[in-house]
């Protein structure tokens, strides 16, 4: 069933037995696993609509302070489908090191391991279309010898597998499914701006709704699910402010910390020695969804380090071109051209591939030049975070503020991965590696180019210790029976590779804890 | 690999982070200690190369992560006539 909240009458209260606010991944995927309990009526309450509105992403923008950082608005999608509506489809699967308590990373460790993940982890494929489940650079190998992984018997280095999704927009493939469930109440322009908890502090009663219209409304469910994004969900709860003076779910100071995001940038060039006997295949991003690899590190070199997890992709190119980071490469502009093209059918060469195009290799044969750019998780850092700004918006609510800031294990990290990597290249007869300038400085110095993925995580951490974590391991809001968070607004750590798959999985875990633990 | 020209600057750049061993001598008797031999070939000096990147026995010129032998054969070329 679906509802446009603008037609309701101010003062309406919907009533369900789960409330979950966000229509994105995790609340999409969360709510079509809930469905299938035809004895539950589940609200979704999603702030936009089904299309893309300037209004709507509005309400989105944000201060930025500390590091800078990608407009708010333009980082994350408010309409149904969230983020998938504009996401590239890169997938992949955290690491088991991912989740273990690392000494030399403060405040890592997640109170759930890899192998908890894992069922759901082979559920979330087909949510957005992904292959088989099939991870190792072996799997992938598809009978070409120039598919074979790069310093295939080292003991340090080793080649990550990422999948591709389409990729899968959730508005495209699963609005008619949660318009027609039965038991699935969607209401659109539904923005919640306050989560209204009993007098104790105990359990969330309801949560207060408004429309750019001017009218509230209120729903009230036995169990609610916070899913609207990281950094929207950490805004959420520090504005909900009227019975807690910081936030709903706050009392340890720990909503909105610890924001993560993954560096990309490119960070050092790998020369072959020969190329004619080097294949690179299994690295290559073909646009056809042909699963490829990058570069990582063992966990035991990782350990010995003292570094954080990261990989590196492999791009053949020239010896000197300007290489960009991801917020460089794809800015608002080039955002703009994907979702026409997309929205045009997909006619003609791929924007990214037709910005590309003056970067491929120049000569003939075998190219001998790549880029290597690093993917890395950041450092779990509670000075990293969202606030509120004294700005609002046109609901009223406070606007987001995000102190984005860095450590200098991150940087550290970076180098050292690049000086095993290139010593394991020399090692072998492979290559050589040169780090780039930027990288080689101290460990406080930041380029200009310093850019994340538009990957949002942490403010709402996991952790078993209400002192150390806003939720628990099953995403539930310390010390509030009834509240839970979906999404990346979880993680403890950030992981080397972007968090969608993760997201799906964790959301199939909640979907099911909700079911069972009643 | 890398080209000539490149080899004469990252030598070149060696030489400005370590001074003392700028002349083809010092190179010469720092190479060869390397190896553990004098000079009796490629093979070897391939070999010693490929050891010191197993042991992390690397230096970073101008951001090449090279060993320390390849890096002073560099060098070395750096002094030669070009």
């Amino acid at each position: 069933m679906h509802t446009d909240a603008r037609t309701l009458q101010s003062g309406t209260v919907l009533e369900g037995d789960i409330c979950i606010v966000g229509a994105g991944a995790a609340g999409i995927t969360i709510a079509r696993e809930l469905a299938s309990d035809t004895r539950l009526k589940i609200l979704l309450l999603e702030g936009g609509g089904f299309e893309r509105e300037d209004k709507m992403q509005d309400l989105y923008r944000g201060d930025i302070v500390g590091e800078p950082y990608f407009p708010l608005q333009a980082a994350a999608e408010h309409y149904f489908g969230g983020t998938t509506n504009h996401w590239a489809g890169w997938c992949s699967t955290y690491d088991p090191i991912d989740f273990e308590k690392r000494d030399w990373v403060p405040h890592s460790g997640w109170p759930i391991t890899r192998a908890d993940l894992e069922p759901y982890y082979v559920r979330a494929q087909s949510i957005v279309d992904l292959g088989p489940y099939k991870w190792s650079a072996a799997d992938w190998k598809n009978g070409d010898a120039a598919r074979a992984p790069l310093l295939a018997d080292s003991r340090a280095v080793w080649s990550k597998m990422w999948q591709f999704s389409p990729p899968t927009r959730f508005n495209a493939k699963y609005r008619d499914e949660i318009v027609k469930s039965p038991n699935i109440h969607l209401y659109t322009y539904a923005n919640v701006v306050e989560v209204q908890a009993d007098d104790g502090l105990r359990a969330v009663q309801s949560v207060r709704i408004r429309t750019l219209e001017g009218k509230e409304l209120r729903a009230h469910a036995a169990r609610f699910v916070l899913a609207c994004h990281t950094i929207q969900n950490a805004r959420l709860l520090l504005a909900s402010n009227r019975q807690a003076r910081n936030g709903l779910g706050n009392g340890n100071d720990l909503v909105g910390r610890y924001f993560m995001e993954h560096f990309e940038m490119p960070a050092a060039e790998l020369v072959l020695a020969d190329p004619k006997l080097t294949g690179t295949r299994l690295y290559e991003f073909d646009g056809t969804g042909t699963p490829r690899a990058e570069l990582a590190l063992s966990p035991e070199i990782e350990k010995e380090h003292r570094i954080l997890n990261g990989t590196a992709s492999v791009e053949a190119g020239n010896y000197g071109d300007p290489v960009k980071s991801t917020f460089q490469f794809i800015d608002t502009v080039m955002m703009n051209k994907m979702r026409t093209w997309e929205e045009g059918g997909k006619k003609g060469p791929h924007p990214i591939a037709v910005a590309s195009a003056s970067l491929a290799p120049r000569g003939s044969g075998p190219p001998r030049f790549y880029h290597l750019t690093t993917r890395q998780e950041q450092a779990p850092n509670p000075d990293s975070r969202v606030t509120l700004s004294p700005e609002k918006d046109a609901l009223g609510m406070p606007r987001a503020r995000l102190d984005w800031r860095f450590t200098d294990l991150d940087k550290r990290s970076m180098r050292t991965f690049y000086e095993i990597v290139g010593s394991e290249m020399g090692r072998t007869g492979t290559g050589r590696v040169q780090i780039r300038d930027w990288l080689l400085g101290d460990d406080r110095t930041w380029p200009s180019f310093v850019s994340g993925g538009w990957h949002h995580m942490g403010t709402t951490r996991m952790a078993a210790d209400p002192k150390q974590g806003v939720v628990d391991a099953n995403c539930r809001v310390h010390g509030i029976a009834n509240l839970y968070i979906g999404g990346a607004a979880v993680y403890a750590t950030a992981g080397s590779v972007n968090p969608t798959l993760t997201l799906l999985a964790l959301s199939l875990r909640l979907a099911e804890h909700l079911k069972t633990a009643r | 690999m890398l080209g000539a020209e490149r080899v004469r600057e990252l030598g070149k750049k060696y030489l400005s982070s370590a001074p003392g061993e700028n002349n083809p001598e010092a190179l010469r008797e720092a190479i060869s200690r390397g190896t553990g031999v004098r000079l009796l070939g490629r093979g070897s000096i391939d070999d010693t190369i490929r050891s010191e990147f197993a042991a992390g026995h690397t230096v970073l010129v101008d951001g090449w992560v090279l060993s320390v032998t390849e890096a002073r054969q560099a060098a070395l070329f750096s002094l030669t006539p070009a």
